[in-house]
């Protein structure tokens, strides 16, 4: 890349184009999704890949007959076999499957008919799989651009849209631009007239302070002036932009001078600097090993460092290891902590999207009361101790982690602080959500309980109960709220069961 | 990009790093870049006793796989060539003399478990245990109107014991 661009003249703007590769990640919508579905994979397990697409899984889905694939790639499948499948039937008359959106094929591996819409056909792969795929290590979508970053597969999102400095973004900075206004001002000279740049640039570029434009006082927004504007390297004269300034200054400017710690020549180039004191090392000046934590000695000789080094005469490097360990642990600590902040943020997200108080199954609520009623009643008991422990479990995260959290956090920094409003916004909305999830438990209780009664009942009195037992106290699950309330119970039925159980309750 | 370019990357590299008997892949006609079609030369191994009893003796016979943009959900397009100078179509009760074949495996009875390999090797096995030299029966009438595309063709699958 060269950053002498001898034809751009100085206040013009360059068009240095954003370097685009395969898979880097542009922001360029605020609803653009970083797609991780050609994610570089730092390790892979083969036992964790889909028979699709190969790779490990994403979202994945397990089917009846035992086997997983993503969901993106099982659905693409059942939509190609069911197009052919329609298209080979008779023309026509098929209409309304399309529209519900239902898809009815068979598996890949052994053929087995799926339908797509049936819950206990293909269904969220149990959360522990789940769990090990989203855990798998990648590099960052940006690792072409530069970026360094590796982590955890659910973090890549929150990585490459709020963090990653290589993630293309609009310039969105102003500009001075001449145009000629022929209509109004006849023969008038050109004219100064601003527009907004709407190229991409990588966000590290943006990151840096910005000079703010002059403005005329009657914008409202922060002004920053267009990065793409073309000006002269103080030291070099050659023309550069904010993009290029930083490369230009470490690699090709040759007035950027730096001092050589070795030697204590103070013109060598930046540029030139790695191989000076390569050279330097050479001819035998060495720095002490604790240059790292402060220490300033050089020296020419083996000798004269290792009696540097005797005789206390050099404190710090004996300090040295245990800096090192302190930095280490400093290092792992911001590392978790930060992981740690991540995953509060995964916790809420999820509450709040209403993924983990389903029992990890994606589906809403009543998804679940479905499926559950399909099942036999001991079945159903487990659901209801997992779903009674995932409750208390949420309660304790509730109290213990994400309140103090708020809290800390609140004393920490002030510019946080509509973050934290916003968190606590969360928690009140979370605990309304744990407040109709403690309904929703309590009234498949209630189910649970009519269901172990009507199985408990003579034959007679089972007969009797089975229609508005099955469909009712389903249907108007989430209705009744009120887990003391039994008014439901008192619906017009001559049943004998219901009342029964009205009495048991 | 293709959706699963790194499936597809994933097989090239795979039959580049560990080529099957018989078969190999021309990196001269694919372009690491595009990976959208591949070719291949296919000769028959021989057999266990170390002679080729095959009719097609030491014969190589070039075939194209393109992939297609529902790759792998649905098959590639597979024929054979005989474009190069001296490259023919092997005569075959399910292959047309415009290189197009006959083999389920391409068309209904494909899943996206098979893969460039499993076309590859089921061809060969076709080829292997053939004693037939003779084109299919319809050969004149499918030739005249075939499609260029074999993928554009429903296939009657002969039965598979030929
Ligand atoms: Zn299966
Ligand atoms: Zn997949
Ligand atoms: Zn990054
Ligand atoms: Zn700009
Ligand atoms: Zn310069
Ligand atoms: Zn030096
Ligand atoms: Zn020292």
């Amino acid at each position: 890349m060269s950053d002498v661009d001898g034809g751009v003249p100085v206040g013009s703007y360059s068009k240095i184009e954003l370097k685009n590769f395969s898979i880097a990640f542009n922001l360029e919508d605020q609803d653009d999704i970083p797609n991780i579905r050609n994610v570089k994979y730092k390790s892979s397990s083969d036992h964790l890949c889909c028979a699709i697409c190969q790779q490990p899984f994403i979202q994945p889905l397990t089917t009846v007959c035992g086997h997983t694939f993503c969901k993106e790639c099982i659905y693409e499948f059942l939509k190609v076999q069911h197009q052919r499948s329609s298209r080979s039937r008779t023309n026509g008359s098929d209409d309304e499957e399309e529209d519900s959106g239902r898809l009815i094929g068979s598996c890949p591996l052994d053929r087995t008919p799926l339908d797509s819409s049936k819950i206990n056909e293909l269904f969220p792969t149990p959360l522990i799989i789940s769990n090990l795929v989203d855990e798998l290590e990648v590099y960052c979508l940006n690792y072409e651009r530069g970026c360094e970053w590796t982590g955890c597969r659910w973090e890549l999102d929150h990585h490459v849209l709020s963090d990653c400095g290589y993630t293309g973004v609009a310039c969105h900075g102003y500009r001075t631009v001449d145009s000629v206004d022929k209509e109004e001002n006849e023969g008038e000279e050109t004219k100064k007239q601003t527009d907004i740049c709407k190229m991409l640039v990588e966000r590290r570029f943006l990151e840096e302070p910005r000079s703010k434009t002059v403005g005329d006082g009657d914008r409202d927004q922060e002004e920053y002036e267009c990065i793409h504007k073309v000006y002269e390297c103080t030291l070099c004269q050659a023309r550069i932009t904010k993009i290029e300034e930083g490369k230009h200054l470490q690699s090709s400017c040759p007035y950027n001078y730096t001092k050589c710690k070795l030697c204590f020549n103070d013109m060598i180039p930046m540029m030139n600097l790695a191989k000076h004191e390569e050279n330097c090392g050479k001819a035998g000046h060495l720095k002490c090993p604790a240059h790292e934590i402060g220490c300033d000695w050089v020296g020419n000789s083996d000798t004269s460092l290792e009696i540097h080094l005797q005789n206390n005469n050099c404190q710090l490097s004996k300090l040295l290891p245990y800096m090192k360990n302190l930095n280490n642990k400093i290092d792992d600590l911001s590392k978790e902590n930060s992981l740690l902040h991540r995953q509060i943020n995964k916790i809420l997200n999820s509450i709040i999207s209403g993924k983990v108080t389903n029992l990890g199954y994606h589906e809403p609520m009543e998804e679940i009361n479905r499926f559950s009623s399909e099942l036999s009643s001991i079945e159903n008991q487990d659901k209801l101790l997992f779903l009674n422990c995932e409750l208390n479990r949420l309660k304790f995260e509730l109290d213990d982690k994400i309140l103090p959290f708020v809290n800390r956090e609140t004393t920490a920094r002030s510019d946080r602080e509509s973050i934290l409003n916003g968190l606590v916004n969360d928690n009140f909305m979370m605990k309304d959500d744990l407040n109709l999830q403690r309904a929703l438990v309590n009234s498949l209780r209630k189910q649970l309980q009519f269901m172990l009664f009507k199985r408990n009942s003579p034959p007679g009195l089972q007969s009797g109960g089975l229609g508005g037992g099955m469909g009712g106290p389903i249907r108007s699950s989430v209705s009744f709220a009120e887990p003391e309330s039994v008014e439901f119970f008192d619906i017009p039925s001559s049943s004998n069961s219901e009342e029964k159980l009205n009495l048991k309750l | 990009m293709h959706t699963f370019h790194k499936r597809i990357l994933k097989e090239f590299k795979r039959l580049q790093k560990n080529p099957l008997p018989g078969i190999t892949i021309k990196p001269s006609e694919t372009d690491p870049n595009d990976l959208s079609v591949f070719v291949f030369d296919i000769t028959l191994p021989p057999d266990s006793d170390g002679v080729l009893h095959s009719i097609y003796r030491s014969d190589i016979y070039q075939l194209r796989i393109k992939i297609t943009d529902d790759y792998p959900v649905d098959s590639p397009e597979v024929q054979f060539l005989n474009s190069h100078p001296g490259s023919k179509i092997p005569l075959h009760p399910h292959i047309y003399s415009n290189g197009h074949i006959c083999l389920d495996l391409l068309g209904s009875g494909w899943t996206p478990a098979c893969s460039m390999e499993s076309i590859l090797l089921s061809i060969q096995s076709m080829l292997s245990t053939n004693e037939l030299a003779e084109r299919p029966p319809d050969d004149q009438a499918y030739v005249r109107t075939a499609p260029l595309n074999p993928k554009k063709t429903t296939f009657d699958y002969h039965d598979d014991n030929v």
